[in-house]
């Protein structure tokens, strides 16, 4: 059976890793980062692909119920919980709850909505360093035009497709508009779901979060688009 | 993420007999993944070949008991466990080797749960066993199944998978869907004689 390779090449700014490394990725299910950010004119000013491999606690525990279909399974003695985005732990009760409701995951967070969905910040892990424990970006950016934050948009599907041998993928994109009168400089990305998990309260999770490999500087005037595709090697 | 793949063969003593890394998550898994997050259609194909354009879905991923709630062993605090003798979700055994391709939806050749010549029992799939380290950063869990043949006198396992559960809103049991997230070839096939037992488990792991 062939391998699934990923070739570093440092001329389309793939720039997690070392340009000429050479990585087996088959079997990976991976997070795939596109950014582009355009001008006024709708014009490509920076595009970037990154490969994450950022998901937290969070997910694995989602995955975990959603799999045995069980809102709170025992975990070393104790029920699992999830931590939500203000770091309250928060006891999945209710059977009625994400688990077999259609909402699990779901990050169709509409336009002006900060709270889940994709999310940008700016730390660079000064404020919060990376771990399988985060619940929340450590500088999440806010929606608006005032200074330093940015406008966020609705979400749309990345449809699944593969090329037939080695890869498939499937995501979700996110746009954020700068009017806010000066550059603003992206470091983190964090994807939320909106749950039913706690006695029919929606809660946020955050259960994927990237540091980029340097920053995105998106200028006045300008937009970033954020995909994350779910990427999985064969 | 990635998955570790493990199976044993149980007769009057366990002998390793599969252990390797699993290659091939597949189109299905980010396909109902996308669906959840964005709570839009996408297109795929269930286990039957059917080609469906669902949005989010129900018990999405749900692998552990067959059917849906009630129709499996319900383990206490722990987990569902599927019921005996169901071969339409969770991990499932075929005898095809044809080479994993990222579109395919389902086995190759898929060994139906029974009693008689050509079938194995099915004796449940669960979902168990989560840990999360926060001093290395990773996390996994442990989906499990057993099978028994009773009625052939000896057959070949050449290829594992996962059937996980997914239906579009408004649809109820039994017309739910099932998609194949996941398909291996055995670097070695397994070959299970009358009376044995075996053992699969899928370690499911991610490092942040």
């Amino acid at each position: 059976m062939g391998k699934s390779n990923i070739v570093i090449d440092s001329e389309k700014n793939i720039s997690l890793l070392t340009p000429g490394k050479v990585i087996d990725m088959t079997g990976a299910v991976c997070l795939d980062i596109l950014l582009q950010v355009r001008d006024r004119n709708g014009k490509i000013t920076c595009e970037r692909q990154e490969y994450g491999q950022s998901f937290l606690a969070n997910f694995i525990k989602i995955l975990y119920c959603s799999m045995m279909m069980h809102h709170a399974p025992s975990v070393d003695g104790s029920e699992l919980t999830l931590f939500d985005t203000g770091g309250t732990e928060r006891a999945g009760n209710s059977y009625a709850s994400a688990i077999k409701s259609s909402d699990i995951f779901n990050c169709d967070a509409g336009i002006g909505d900060a709270e889940f969905g994709i999310l940008v910040g700016t730390d660079d892990e000064s404020i919060l360093p990376k771990a399988i424990n985060n619940y929340a970006l450590g500088a999440k950016i806010a929606h608006g035009t005032g200074s330093g934050q940015l406008q966020y948009s609705d979400h749309s599907i990345v449809g699944s497709t593969h090329d037939g041998t080695t890869y498939s993928y499937a995501g979700i994109t996110r746009t954020f508009s700068n009017g806010s009168g000066a550059s603003i400089g992206i470091n983190e990305i964090g994807l939320v779901c909106n749950m039913d998990w706690e006695s029919y309260v929606n809660r946020y999770f955050l259960f994927i979060r990237d540091i980029l490999a340097s920053q995105v500087d998106v200028p006045d005037g300008e937009t970033l688009t954020v995909s994350y595709r779910l990427k999985a090697f064969c | 993420m990635r998955a570790f793949l493990t199976a044993d063969k149980i007769s009057d003593r366990i002998t390793r007999v599969a252990n390797q890394p699993s290659r091939s998550f597949l189109l299905q898994f980010p396909s109902l993944m996308a669906r959840q997050w964005s709570q839009l259609n996408d297109t795929c194909k269930d286990t039957a070949g059917q080609e469906t354009t669902e949005d989010e879905c129900g018990y999405p991923f749900h692998c552990a008991s067959y059917g849906g709630y009630g129709r499996g062993i319900y383990n206490g605090s722990t987990s569902f466990i599927n019921s005996f003798d169901a071969d339409e979700q969770g991990i499932v055994i075929g005898t095809d080797d044809a080479a994993v391709q990222p579109d395919q939806y389902g086995l190759i050749s898929q060994i139906n749960s029974g009693e008689t010549s050509g079938t194995v029992m099915y004796c449940g799939t669960y979902v168990y066993g989560l840990t999360i380290n926060e001093v290395t950063d990773e996390a996994e869990f442990y989906i499990e199944a057993l099978y028994k043949n009773i009625g052939t006198p000896s057959i070949t396992i050449k290829e594992i998978g996962i059937y996980a559960n997914g239906y579009s809103p408004g649809d109820s049991y039994p017309n739910w869907q099932q998609y194949c997230i996941l398909r291996d070839v055995l670097d070695t096939p397994v070959i299970l004689t009358q009376g044995e037992f075996l053992r699969v488990r899928y370690t499911i792991k991610i490092a942040t």
